[in-house]
């Protein structure tokens, strides 16, 4: 246990040693922010509610984009199947104790950082200036906290599953330029989840899209507990295909000698 | 001053052909341009058909603004790709500006043509198709009067977005401290441009009309093309000043650039 | 009728770090003649780097003059470059995708050499440097050797005055080395290109260069042949011999003039002697006249023991 937690402060160190980055985001999540802002108040200036969001929702919901922008889409994306390609990979089965642990906890420092210097900050500003929608009490915004955590965890697991193509096409990198742009779309990262049409609604609430960014903001502007129990199914479900994947891969590598 | 230009296009040739080596990979780089583009437009249209307007703007015309953006941005960075700050900061420290110094032609001109990244011409005709679409959405009657405002726009917001990665690049001779601004202003100054300008409080606007002049060089032009009259402040004739705005401001890209330069010569980075 | 291609005069550059203002170039002067092929040497952070970027144009000096080809380096830095070559030892100038051909051609079209020109020169340098089979291969794949043979055919193609050479030895095999040293040679011989070798390698030095510049600290250490360094800094040359007794002891007699057996081991014997003071024949002629011989040879002066010296901070006679 402690190994792992060693490799969450690792990652967390490592994550918070990129001072430059984190102002580079930082500043483009505030711009992008208050861009969005203006967009929304625009919108909202002839109706109050819309799909069952008022103006309140909609800031918080481009806030909370913000904020997790850098967890979910991790500037580390690429990583996994890069070390894969480059057998690098096979040197971190070989390491003692579960690889997929191993990895989740790093994953899981550095996503850390970025909600503790990122996140936190970003949403703290915004909320003293705009009215956001955010839990008034300790327990709705530990409620909070928690479901931006499985949101990070099901960013690294989905990042994993993508990152482990790598064992079984050397052109990942073009399957994942076609895919991420919709899959961005389809989680909710250009316009929320709620606007889109009834079916196309009814087909990503049932996908692993939705822990990712909607449930947090669910969360938030509805204190919806269900999005949380959405969130850690999601993450038993991806758990699974993870261990799949990875004891499918590690035969191949033993057979195939990487 | 043609011979040299014959140069630069045999450089950014050959550029493509060495990408071109590859052909699925380039195939998907710029297909997933274009894809990044209608997805863009795709949520734009989903949210404004719940709303119906913003700003007074129907969708049609809101998204005819996005491509515009688009067809600019794609042009520009097609050629100022390698001008990003990263880019020029790699350069630096690696060396490689130094072997750029010692070739018979301008600096820029060797980096700008040294290569041309084909993606960005996915964005670009994505834009164009955009343009397309969304003026025969919104009902607009094509004159040659409407397609040089259309084109105008692209031309002087290109111009601008060039201008933007000139600046950064000079300062990251530098400082290495310019990659953030300028992207800001090149992603996000993009994104605002794409929505009617008068949704904005008066502090952004003044901002990205006459400091970033995309603002003026979208904006204004697309009234035109829209045949709308622009709000108080951004009357319709400001389409007269984009050209002269956005060459002023390459200008000053362009004197960035040179004291950049100067400055890497005199300490030698 | 002075043909000097080169003119250094109180050359120098003051930079400016955190730790305060260094002056990496502290007044160097020296010119280099048409047709001069000059090994430019000194220790790691000497300055050598610096001035021929002050040379080419790429660096300002801080004070003094300096001439290329009748030009202000920094100041008609494009004039320059159209009549200078310049190769780096690690980094290539080549299109890195593309086939050879097309660097070549590329080339062509940046220097404005006319196409006709082009071939002609292009076919003369594949036949020297044995390109032929490497020409639809991409830069990419090439073995380090042949990529530097390339590099140097893509840098003379344009036929310049001058070329630069930073380190093109640097990670050869032994018949990469001698094909790049055959090349060289005979460029400068044949067309006369003034050459300027930045190198460590002291093979280089002393197979290809007339004339060798040492700088250290920023400053002139030394500038002349290789015999004047020889004998400024009084290096010695070994004489090996191997006795038909290997039992016999090799005494200096009285005539022998400072020379030492330095080394002994079965027949062989080293000698080393002061090349002022005894020549190699009268030498050999001691020995023979009180042993019987079976084979000998002379090593040549080893150089790397002078360079080190200067290195160290040793200064000439």
């Amino acid at each position: 246990m402690r190994a792992y937690l060693a490799l969450l402060a690792a990652g967390f160190q490592r994550q918070t040693s990129y001072r430059l980055a984190l102002a580079a985001g930082l500043t483009t999540n505030a711009f992008f922010g208050v861009v969005r802002t203006a967009v929304f108040f625009a919108l909202y200036r002839e109706r109050d509610q819309v799909a069952g969001l008022d103006v309140a929702d909609a800031l918080t919901y481009v806030w909370i984009l913000e904020g997790l922008f850098a967890v979910v889409w991790a500037p580390w994306f690429w990583e996994l199947a890069e070390a894969i390609r480059s057998g690098e990979f096979v040197v971190e089965l070989l390491r003692p104790r579960d690889p997929y642990l191993r990895l989740l906890a790093f994953d899981l420092g550095r996503t850390l950082s970025v909600l503790a210097l990122r996140t936190v900050p970003t949403l703290a500003v915004a909320t003293l200036v705009l009215p956001l929608r955010l839990p008034g009490t300790v327990g709705g915004l530990a409620l909070l906290g928690v479901s931006m955590v499985l949101a990070a965890v099901v960013s690294f697991q989905l990042r994993f599953l993508f990152g482990s193509a790598a064992f079984w096409t050397p052109d990942y990198r073009s399957l994942f330029m076609l895919v991420f742009p919709v899959l961005w779309l389809l989680s909710g990262f250009v316009v929320p989840v709620d606007f889109f049409p009834g079916p196309l609604r009814a087909l990503v609430d049932w996908s692993p899209l939705i822990p990712l960014l909607m449930a947090p903001v669910r969360v938030a502007t509805a204190g919806a507990g269900v999005a949380v129990a959405t969130q850690v199914a999601w993450v038993a479900v991806l758990w699974l295909a993870g261990r799949l994947v990875l004891a499918t891969a590690s035969r191949r590598l033993v057979v195939h000698g990487g | 001053m043609a011979e040299h230009l014959g140069v630069y296009l045999r450089l950014a040739a050959a550029s493509v052909r060495a990408t071109a080596r590859r052909p699925a990979y380039l195939a998907a780089r710029t297909v997933s341009a274009g894809l990044i583009v209608a997805i863009e437009v795709a949520g734009v249209l989903l949210m404004l058909d719940r709303f119906g307007s913003i700003g007074g703007w129907r969708p049609a015309e809101v998204v005819l603004l996005f491509g515009l953006a688009f067809t600019a941005q794609g042009l520009a960075l097609v050629f100022g790709d390698t001008l990003e700050a990263d880019k020029v900061s790699q350069l630096v420290r690696r060396g490689t500006f130094d072997q750029v110094l010692t070739r018979p032609t301008s600096p820029l001109g060797w980096v700008v043509a040294s290569y041309v990244d084909t993606r960005f011409v996915g964005r670009m005709l994505a834009g164009a198709a955009t343009v397309v679409w969304a003026t025969d959405r919104a009902g607009v009657a094509w004159t040659p009067g409407r397609a040089l405002l259309a084109a105008l726009a692209v031309a002087c917001a290109a111009a601008i977005i060039f201008g933007v990665l000139l600046v950064a690049a000079g300062f990251t001779f530098v400082t290495v401290q310019a990659s953030e601004a300028a992207n800001v202003l090149l992603y996000g100054g993009q994104y605002l441009a794409s929505y009617p300008m008068q949704i904005y409080g008066s502090a952004l606007r003044f901002v990205f009309v006459w400091v970033v002049p995309l603002g003026l060089a979208i904006y204004v032009p697309a009234l035109g093309v829209l045949g709308r009259q622009g709000p108080p402040g951004l009357p319709g004739w400001l389409a007269w000043l984009s050209a002269p705005v956005a060459a002023a401001f390459l200008a000053l890209g362009g004197l960035a650039w040179r004291a950049g330069i100067r400055h890497y010569v005199g300490t030698g980075s | 009728m002075s043909n000097v291609v080169i003119e250094v005069e109180g050359l120098r550059k003051r930079f400016r770090t955190r730790r305060g203002t260094v002056e990496a170039v502290a007044g160097i002067d020296f010119a280099v003649r048409a047709g001069e092929f000059v090994g430019y040497a000194g220790p790691n952070g000497a300055g050598k780097s610096t001035t021929v970027k002050m040379m080419s144009g790429i660096l300002l000096p801080t004070g003094g003059r300096v001439e290329v080809c009748g030009l202000v380096p920094w100041r008609e830095r494009r004039r320059l470059a159209r009549r200078m070559g310049v190769v780096f030892g690690q980094r290539t100038q080549l299109w890195w995708d593309l086939p050879l051909e097309e660097s070549f051609e590329l080339v062509g079209h940046l220097y404005r050499i006319p196409a006709a020109e082009r071939a002609r020169r292009l076919a003369r340098l594949e036949e020297v440097l044995a390109l032929g089979p490497l020409l639809g291969v991409p830069v990419r794949s090439l073995s380090l050797g042949q990529r530097m043979r390339a590099e140097l055919a893509a840098a003379v193609l344009p036929s310049p005055e001058v070329l630069f050479l930073d380190e093109p030895t640097i990670g050869l095999d032994v018949e990469a080395k001698v094909a790049v040293r055959d090349f060289l040679r005979e460029l400068n011989a044949e067309e006369g290109t003034t050459v300027i070798l930045t190198t460590h390698d002291l093979d280089d030095i002393t197979r290809l260069c007339n004339r060798l510049i040492v700088i250290d600290h920023g400053r002139l250490v030394f500038d002349g042949t290789i015999d004047q360094l020889h004998a400024a800094y009084g290096s010695t040359r070994m004489l090996l011999v191997d006795l038909a007794d290997p039992a016999a002891t090799l005494v200096p007699g009285p005539g022998w003039a400072g020379a030492q057996v330095v080394r002994a081991e079965g027949h062989r014997r080293w000698i080393r002697f002061a090349r002022d003071q005894i020549s190699a024949a009268d030498l050999v002629a001691l020995v023979l006249a009180e042993h019987q011989v079976l084979d000998l040879s002379i090593m040549e002066p080893d150089i790397e023991d002078v360079i080190r010296r200067i290195y160290r901070g040793e200064r000439g006679r």
